[in-house]
């Protein structure tokens, strides 16, 4: 075991949210304004309370702080670190439009739920309802969490032998450190869920589920790779961007040796996925790292943050830009046939299109390897099975005040409702669909 | 600044400027005098004095705040006088003298019979003081026992006291002038001026620190600062006791004719021009120099210079008192003008402070709906003018009069 690297990802490079200490978190909460029906908490997408929480931090009363920020959210320090805040609340900061800097909520977060974690208090009901829950990412556990805090009887079924989902095994280290992930997922312990890892739930399992439980709820994530039909995709050294990362993010614990890296590896899509991946490998060592996106940076659906951080760790990027085939020497990956794209017109996402640009040849770029970052579908096994309608996007249909799908008893949350979207999306449909369960719950018994 | 003189008179001496290093920590050592008067600071009071039979034991720490840093609301100390007695100190005034003759040196003294208050006086008068300032407002001392009563005072709390020391040291004196420094926490400060100018006394100070209890920490709930867990009350200074000072200034000058030296929370030159403009010629520094250093004069005096160019004024002997008269009873202020806040909307930035100002302090008159932008019914607001307290952007909302239009 002593011959794996040290995990020099975390070692090397800390954290690229800048952290505050105590004094330096006393400091920056006096500066809030303290805004009223505040446009942070609008911007939060599970509406933390944010004037509360930083008013509570600036009067040293850190454990009432706390309980602000998990009344709303249940994984505050892990939102802390990897919420894209520049996006979110501390984009809608009125501070802006003073010429300040934003109040630094992110790093706030981190340092009262990191700090000052505090034991949950469950009150039982006298006649709890049951619930099943599918799936043990960020928005299963928080709706597990939502409901267990009414007091209902919750059993969470996930597939991996851990509990987390993209959490645990994808997001990278050097972003989210896994003694955080463990804190806050440890945290879960008390308050009496009955986690069965390790099992997977199929159609016919889920509609027993559907038998033995009052409610079910979906949190099965986007499990289905999109992936490329040209020629070379199979070689050696093509791989998907999410297993790449999971790899990385064993292997920073320690878990599995060093992946094999390219020298030169091209990552293609325009994602959040694809950005990380690019970051992980540039940082496990990789020579020269280079993005290929098919449109611009202004339909790019990542986060300009993770852009901006991409680029100063000197990721490359090459705009309009797709691969037509992948090279391959001696089983090998050589190079990838770059064709060159050209916007359309604006297509039914919003979006505009892209086509290949007849001015422009394809031309060769020599790499080792390739990631395929090109999005995740919905595994529809499941949903088919339960008799669920879906969007035209090809993910499950809810109602979006409820998260409750045609069929009553049966919710669902997460990316297999939204596409994939951040953590803290997940989070705060998974926290809705557990109120909404609850209520629908008292209904029923009326 | 040249075109304009900042020289001022104070209790019949020149001072080059009217800004005058109060008795205090910064004042307790003649190398430190000496640095202030190289810095440009007019005159010094030097820490108050006693006679050596006094025994002073400071217990420490003596200083705590309300919001410590930089924009520190108040500085409480526990402090006492100086542990140097008055042959220390008169070694100081000959020394600095000789080094610093055209700069204005006064003894602060305090004592506890008519002859040590006059050996003190005497002292100083023969060392080369310019003057002496009587403490008798200190809130950790200048305690006298009134004859009659038997009761400990602070003798600036008591008129009759506060006469009868000043008119001691007038006695003593033979022509070095006498000034009293007096304490705010009276009923009618200027009964106590009174008392001072029937005693003789040559000028006033006003005020010395406001007596307080600046917190207690939640942990040890021990009162601030703690000395082994155990406080004492204190003296409370800087920008938060300036409002009381200005009013404690503004009754004085109201009362008085003898000359006034302002003190109390200035920390820049605006702070000073306000004790000039309500009455009083020369002002002391304690807190700002403390927070800031000597090096502040050249701003303070630079600021009051600039101001009076600006204004036209030759020098600062000229607007001392200007505003005094339009400081008036309130049932003497030009009422039924209607005014009413009036919001900037391109320098507002959405927080709706002044919403929740309004509702829950105000009068209801601002409506913030989600487009965040908010609104004056000018029917409802009074123009109390709460919002544009509040308001964190800087001349984002005004009280204007109301101009109703001919219908």
């Amino acid at each position: 075991m002593n011959n794996f690297v040290q995990p020099l990802v975390l070692k090397n490079q800390g954290n690229p949210r800048l952290l505050v200490d105590r004094s330096q978190a006393l400091f920056e909460a006096r500066r809030c304004l303290h805004c009223y029906e505040a446009p942070c908490s609008q911007a939060c997408p599970t509406h933390i309370d944010v004037s509360r929480f930083i008013r509570r931090l600036g009067e040293e009363n850190f454990e009432g702080s706390y309980q602000i920020l998990v009344d709303s959210n249940p994984f505050p320090a892990i939102c802390g670190l990897i919420c894209p805040t520049s996006d979110l609340c501390e984009g809608a900061c009125v501070l802006h439009r003073l010429g300040q800097s934003p109040i630094r909520i992110g790093a706030l977060q981190y340092f009262v739920a990191s700090n000052f974690q505090q034991p949950e208090m469950i009150e039982e009901l006298r006649s709890p309802g049951q619930v099943a829950i599918i799936g043990g990412g960020p928005s299963g556990l928080s709706c597990a969490v939502a409901l267990r805090r009414f007091g209902h009887i919750v059993h969470l079924f996930e597939r991996a032998s851990t509990l987390g989902g993209l959490i645990d095994q994808v997001i990278p280290s050097f972003r989210l450190p896994h003694q955080v992930v463990n804190q806050e997922l440890g945290h879960l312990g008390q308050l009496g869920i009955d986690f069965h890892l390790g099992k997977e739930i199929n159609g016919q399992g889920a509609g027993r589920l559907l038998q033995e439980y009052d409610a079910l709820f979906l949190g099965i994530g986007l499990s289905r790779y999109i992936t490329l039909s040209i020629p070379g995709v199979e070689l050696p050294g093509v791989m998907s961007a999410l297993d790449f990362l999971r790899q990385a993010r064993l292997f920073t614990r320690g878990e599995v040796p060093r992946p094999a890296l390219g020298q030169c590896v091209v990552v293609l899509g325009g994602g959040n996925v694809a950005f990380d991946a690019a970051m992980v490998v540039k940082r496990l060592g990789a020579g020269r790292v280079i993005v290929l996106y098919r449109r611009t940076m202004e339909e790019m659906p990542a986060w300009r943050s993770e852009y901006l951080e991409a680029s100063s760790l000197g990721v490359e990027f090459r705009w309009l830009s797709t691969v037509k085939a992948i090279r391959g020497r001696e089983g090998r990956v050589q190079a990838v046939e770059v064709q060159p794209m050209r916007l359309t017109s604006v297509q039914t996402d919003g979006r505009r299109g892209v086509e290949p640009d007849p001015r422009a040849s394809s031309y060769e770029l020599l790499c080792d390897g390739v990631f395929l970052a090109l999005g995740q579908a919905l595994d529809e096994a499941l949903a088919r099975a339960l008799g669920l309608s879906t969007t035209a996007a090809g993910m499950i249909f809810v109602n979006p005040a409820t998260f409750q799908t045609d069929q009553p008893q049966i919710f669902a949350g997460g990316d297999a409702v939204n596409g994939g979207a951040t953590v803290v999306h997940a989070i705060a449909q998974g926290m809705v669909a557990g109120r909404a369960i609850h209520h629908w719950l008292a209904n029923q018994r009326r | 600044m040249k075109g304009v003189g900042l020289g001022v008179e104070f209790c019949g001496l020149r001072f080059k400027n009217p800004f005058i290093l109060a008795a205090s920590p910064s004042t307790d050592s003649k190398e430190m005098i000496a640095r202030g008067f190289e810095a440009g600071w007019a005159g010094a009071v030097l820490k108050t004095t006693s006679v050596e039979s006094e025994e002073v034991s400071i217990a420490y720490p003596i200083m705590a705040s309300l919001e410590p840093g930089s924009r520190m609301v108040g500085l409480h100390n526990i402090d006492l006088i100086s542990e140097r007695h008055i042959e220390t100190v008169a070694l100081d005034v000959i020394w600095l003298k000789q080094r610093f003759p055209d700069h204005r040196l006064a003894m602060s003294v305090v004592a506890s019979t008519r002859e040590e208050w006059a050996y003190l006086i005497q002292r100083a008068e023969k060392v080369g003081a310019d003057l002496v300032e009587l403490s008798i407002s200190c809130p950790q001392g200048s305690m006298l026992e009134d004859e009659e009563t038997a009761d400990g005072w602070m003798i600036s709390q008591e008129a009759r006291l506060t006469e009868k020391v000043t008119r001691w040291a007038k006695e003593a004196a033979t022509h070095i002038p006498i000034y009293v420094k007096l304490s705010p926490t009276v009923t009618d400060i200027a009964a106590i001026a009174r008392a001072v100018e029937r005693g003789g006394g040559d000028g006033i100070c006003a005020i010395d620190s406001v007596e307080g209890v600046v917190g207690i920490d939640p942990g040890s709930l021990s009162p601030l600062p703690s000395v082994q867990g155990y406080s004492s009350r204190g003296g409370y200074t800087g920008r938060a006791i300036k409002p009381i000072a200005l009013r404690c200034v503004a009754d004085i000058a109201s009362a008085v004719h003898i000359p006034i030296s302002g003190v109390g929370g200035i920390y820049e030159w605006r702070d000073a021009l306000e004790f000039l403009l309500l009455g009083a010629t020369t002002v002391q520094v304690c807190t700002a120099v403390l927070h800031r250093g000597f090096r502040i004069i050249d701003d303070l005096c630079d600021g009051l210079a600039r101001w009076l160019v600006r204004r036209g004024y030759a020098n600062l002997g000229e607007i001392v008192g200007l505003s005094l008269q339009r400081l008036k009873e309130h049932d003497d202020l030009p009422h039924g003008v209607m005014v009413a806040s009036q919001i900037d909307h391109d320098r507002c930035i959405g927080c709706g402070s002044c919403y929740v100002a309004c509702r829950d302090g105000g009068h209801e008159a601002i409506d913030f709906g989600v487009d965040r932008i908010p609104i004056v019914d000018e029917i409802l607001c009074v123009g109390c003018g709460l919002c544009a307290q509040i308001c964190p952007v800087p001349d984002c909302v005004s009280i204007e009069a109301v101009v109703t239009s001919a219908t």
